[in-house]
């Protein structure tokens, strides 16, 4: 694979953003124009259509050769994320859903921090949650505006972390993002976190943890899972 | 006095899961494990088991006074509604009817322990929690069976 140069000429990060796609053709032109809207544009962005069925790769086409498009039949967004990191060029990885945005400064701002402390393995920040049109009348009602919050969807990580903690869940179960971030945290990289809102979260009749509703009781195994893994580290 | 509990659902969930009682509270972010003595409180108060029923199950369970069980009964509860994962209802007095076996061998008593974390709060927080009800819930409370031990056969051994 030939080394890519960044956009700043060479010097510093190469960064790969990464847009896990399914079914999401409403909502991603304003997704990708969010990430290509960036004050410090990405190297690199992927995007990893797990399957659709939708108007997805027409409007991946409409975007040209800056945007790589990449297709896979169904297996969920764990596999989805696995799979476009192993593609990534970049040393530095952002991940974006593709209902949701980044403001414009999102990528500068993280980098920022992770260019100046080579200590530091990712960066994150705060969300800002936005309703959708589709959210119905109490969509998204318990959520506070904004939220500190360290899932993956807000993070700039670099690509050696995930040869330090591993892939992301591929078993397509909720909370696979849950389950990364719990094994980041136990790792002891230092994450740090930006008071600023780094990522525009949609809520919507389409959310991931909506349409699974019943299927919660799987963040209860993750915890678990999770327990069990930090009780084991204590010896 | 007999008290009547129930999971704080839909916000609260809880499972039990290899031995030990794993619990989120989605509207706080906090997330609890309790086992052994309180894993068995957890699971007869998500069957719906009233204080005086709960008692009785842990008399015939454990080698402990009357007083200390309840004691280290009420300190249980207290917790768990201080952390919002029960809610009190109306009492059921036709659980007087249910009788207890006790155990060739009691146990010796421990008291109920309720560990809380908050280190994952940003992510447990983030769920929607859109227009759910109990439907499809793991705690969801269960049909009491019939039978006289019908509610305990949850967590017998």
């Amino acid at each position: 694979m030939a080394p890519m140069v960044n956009a700043a000429g060479g010097r510093g990060s190469v960064v790969s953003v990464i847009i896990p796609c399914f079914n999401a053709a409403a909502t991603l032109p304003e997704c990708l124009d969010s990430v290509f809207g960036q004050d410090r544009p990405p190297d690199e962005v992927l995007l990893m259509d797990d399957g659709s069925t939708d108007e997805t790769a027409a409007i991946a086409q409409r975007y040209g050769a800056r945007l790589r498009f990449v297709s896979q039949p169904r297996q969920g967004p764990g596999a989805a994320r696995n799979a476009a990191v192993r593609l990534a060029r970049g040393d530095v990885i952002g991940f974006l859903d593709a209902d949701d945005l980044w403001p414009s400064d999102s990528l500068r701002c993280r980098l920022a921090v992770l260019e100046a402390d080579p200590d530091v393995a990712a960066v994150t920040g705060l969300v800002e949650h936005f309703r959708a049109e589709t959210a119905g009348r109490q969509g998204g009602r318990r959520l506070p505006p904004v939220q500190k919050v360290r899932i993956v969807c807000a993070m700039l990580v670099r690509r050696t972390v995930f040869d330090r903690i591993g892939w992301f869940d591929a078993s397509d179960r909720l909370g696979e993002q849950f389950d990364w971030v719990a094994r980041l945290a136990d790792s002891g990289l230092r994450v740090a976190e930006l008071d600023q809102i780094v990522w525009r979260r949609r809520v919507h009749d389409r959310n991931i943890g909506t349409r699974l509703r019943d299927q919660r009781g799987e963040y209860l195994h993750i915890l678990k899972e999770m327990l069990d893994r930090r009780r084991a580290l204590a010896g | 006095m007999d008290r009547q509990f129930h999971i704080n659902s839909p916000s609260v969930m809880g499972e039990d899961i290899d031995g030990e009682v794993v619990i989120m509270n989605l509207a706080t972010g906090h997330y609890f494990s309790t086992q052994e003595t309180g894993r068995l409180i957890w699971l007869w108060i998500a069957q719906r088991d009233g204080t005086a029923l709960i008692l009785r199950r842990l008399a015939a369970r454990f080698e402990a006074p009357a007083d200390v069980l309840a004691a280290a009964l009420e300190a249980f509860i207290t917790r768990l509604l201080a952390f919002q994962l029960i809610v009190e209802g109306a009492p059921d007095s036709a659980q007087a009817e249910i009788a207890v076996v006790a155990a060739p061998e009691r146990l010796a008593f421990a008291p109920p322990e309720l560990a809380v974390y908050t280190d994952m709060q940003d992510m447990l927080l983030l769920d929607p929690m859109d227009d759910v009800d109990e439907v499809g819930w793991p705690s969801a409370a269960p049909r009491r069976p019939a039978g006289p031990e019908g509610p305990n056969r949850m967590v017998a051994g």
